[in-house]
């Protein structure tokens, strides 16, 4: 979640540093009038944003990719997804993609995507009203349809439909266009 | 023209529909639109690839770093105290720089020097934590002082107003009150109608709820008056040490003269009581130069100092807290020591 908000840097390990640490010291004055899940996503994402936005005044040299280094810095959960679409120019374009993004547009599709949170919850979370976060979740889904251009490509999207074995939140990541239009 | 393409002539619209049917956050009418429409529903594919690719390859942190971002965190919980874990107490900042130094991830260079740089700064925090501890002492003596003061000018009774203010129990009342007589005694003692500035907190730490008040039970404030009545005028006992703001040597002979106010402090020293004369805050260097005891903070040649005293080998030092350097070292002066070396014989 911080690394697709903050981006490929190690600005997202240290957000993610953050975030626990804010939820632990938090944690007693947690009052339950949102899900755990939905404050703790809160504090995670503005952290990440605070990240974003630290490393915006800093020079872009201090934004360095953890692909630049020998440790390679992240492993991904699935080992296969990752073979099959793990060429560093596909998780470039996908990164370059994200970056473009507002990051108005970058948290939402995230929260939305990535963790899988309802309209709702992202609202709470992001503390705008649900058709602002219906509108920037789709504004920015069009931005990196255009970005990406899957359709150019349909072999990445169709080996990791078919390869990985981690589901999207309750979805699985397909969907199926509907057969009786009328 | 399909209705999809009719309602939503304006690109964002058709966007939006497409976006949030894929969601399954679009109302029936919406839905129906959607579904009415191959272009729509090529939107929602689009949408759709979007989704997986970004959710089946987003990265995640390596097992190594997660571990030292729950450590970190973790760390955090073990050094807040039960008010905070209460929410009752809002956690130090010092916390954090705590977890900060916990974290040992491997990495890289760059990265490294980066840990390097927290890891430091986490060495430093333990002595900066003390020194603010002993500045908040510092500030909650010049307060009481204050306070202390004032009610002495309106003619209060002052050590009965702190006794008010803490013996809630009533169990303790009595001896309370005991310590508030003795402390009006050794107030008496002092500049009458002057606030004092003082830099030893031996009397508001005398009193119950000055200094530590949750840990001043009856006990030591039984004892505590004890020590204080018997510091009054008339008495055989040594003088305390000299109340002054602060303390400032010039040379070797004043920092023995200094030292040697640890000795006789000690034959009055029963083992209930605290030791409020000297500090109990910075005890990093006493393993490092040996001491027993030591003694306020002073000024030695105009530089700050810790001073303590080597009772087996009767030497004074002053030495720089912070790293425990020896500044300054003397021998304790001749009759301190042999009365150091004889504390047993008024003993029956």
């Amino acid at each position: 979640m911080a690394r697709r908000i903050a981006g490929p840097t190690r600005d997202a390990d240290d957000a993610t540093q953050e975030a626990l640490i804010k939820i632990v010291r938090s944690l007693p004055k947690f009052d339950g009038r949102s899900s755990f899940g939905t404050w703790a996503y809160r504090i995670a994402t503005n952290a990440a944003l605070d990240e974003l936005r630290k490393r915006k005044r800093r020079p872009a040299l201090h934004s360095v990719r953890d692909d630049d280094t020998d440790d390679g810095g992240f492993e991904p959960v699935d080992e296969m997804s990752e073979r099959r679409i793990g060429s560093v120019a596909d998780r470039l374009a996908l990164d370059d993609a994200l970056a473009a993004l507002p990051e108005d547009y970058r948290a939402a599709v995230v929260l939305r995507d990535v963790g899988d949170l309802d309209y709702a919850e992202i609202a709470d979370i992001l503390d705008v009203p649900v058709g602002t976060v219906k509108s920037r979740i789709a504004r920015g889904r069009r931005l990196l349809a255009d970005e990406l251009r899957l359709d150019e490509r349909p072999e990445l999207v169709t080996e990791v439909t078919s390869e990985t074995s981690r589901t999207i939140g309750n979805r699985t990541g397909d969907f199926e266009r509907p057969t009786d239009l009328t | 023209m399909s209705d999809f393409e009719q309602n939503s002539s304006d690109p964002d619209d058709a966007t939006l529909l497409a976006s949030a049917y894929l969601d399954d956050e679009a109302t029936p009418d919406e839905r129906a639109l959607v579904e009415t429409s191959p272009e729509a529903l090529d939107a929602v594919a689009g949408f759709a690839d979007v989704r997986t690719v970004l959710g089946a390859t987003a990265p995640e942190a390596s097992l190594s770093q997660r571990e030292s971002h729950l450590s970190a965190a973790l760390d955090v919980w073990a050094r807040m105290s039960d008010l905070e874990r209460a929410g009752e107490a809002t956690p130090s900042d010092g916390i954090d720089a705590a977890a900060a130094a916990a974290v040992t991830t491997p990495l890289s260079d760059a990265r490294r020097n980066r840990g390097d740089r927290r890891k430091r700064s986490g060495s430093m925090s333990m002595p900066q934590w003390a020194l603010s501890a002993a500045a908040a002492l510092v500030m909650i003596a010049g307060v009481g002082a204050v306070v202390l003061g004032i009610a002495g000018e309106d003619g209060a009774d002052t050590p009965e107003v702190a006794v008010e203010e803490v013996a809630d129990d009533p169990a303790t009342e009595v001896d309370a009150l005991e310590a508030a007589e003795a402390a009006e005694v050794a107030n008496e003692n002092t500049n009458d109608g002057e606030i004092p500035v003082e830099s030893d907190l031996s009397p508001v730490a005398a009193e119950p709820g000055g200094l530590f008040p949750e840990e001043v039970d009856a006990a030591d404030a039984a004892a505590s008056s004890d020590q204080l009545a018997a510091d009054a005028p008339g008495s055989d006992q040594p003088p305390p040490a000299p109340e002054i703001p602060e303390i400032e040597l010039d040379n070797p002979d004043d920092l023995a003269a200094y030292g040697s106010l640890a000795v006789p402090a000690l034959g009055q020293t029963t083992p209930e009581q605290p030791d409020v004369d000297f500090e109990q805050v910075d005890g990093t260097c006493d393993a490092a130069l040996g001491l027993e005891e030591r003694l306020e903070p002073a000024f030695y040649r105009g530089v700050e100092v810790g001073v303590g005293v080597d009772l087996v080998n009767s030497v004074v030092y002053a030495y720089d807290r912070d790293d425990c350097s020896v500044v300054e070292s003397v021998a304790l002066p001749t009759d301190t020591r042999q009365a150091d070396d004889t504390p047993t014989s008024t003993q029956p």
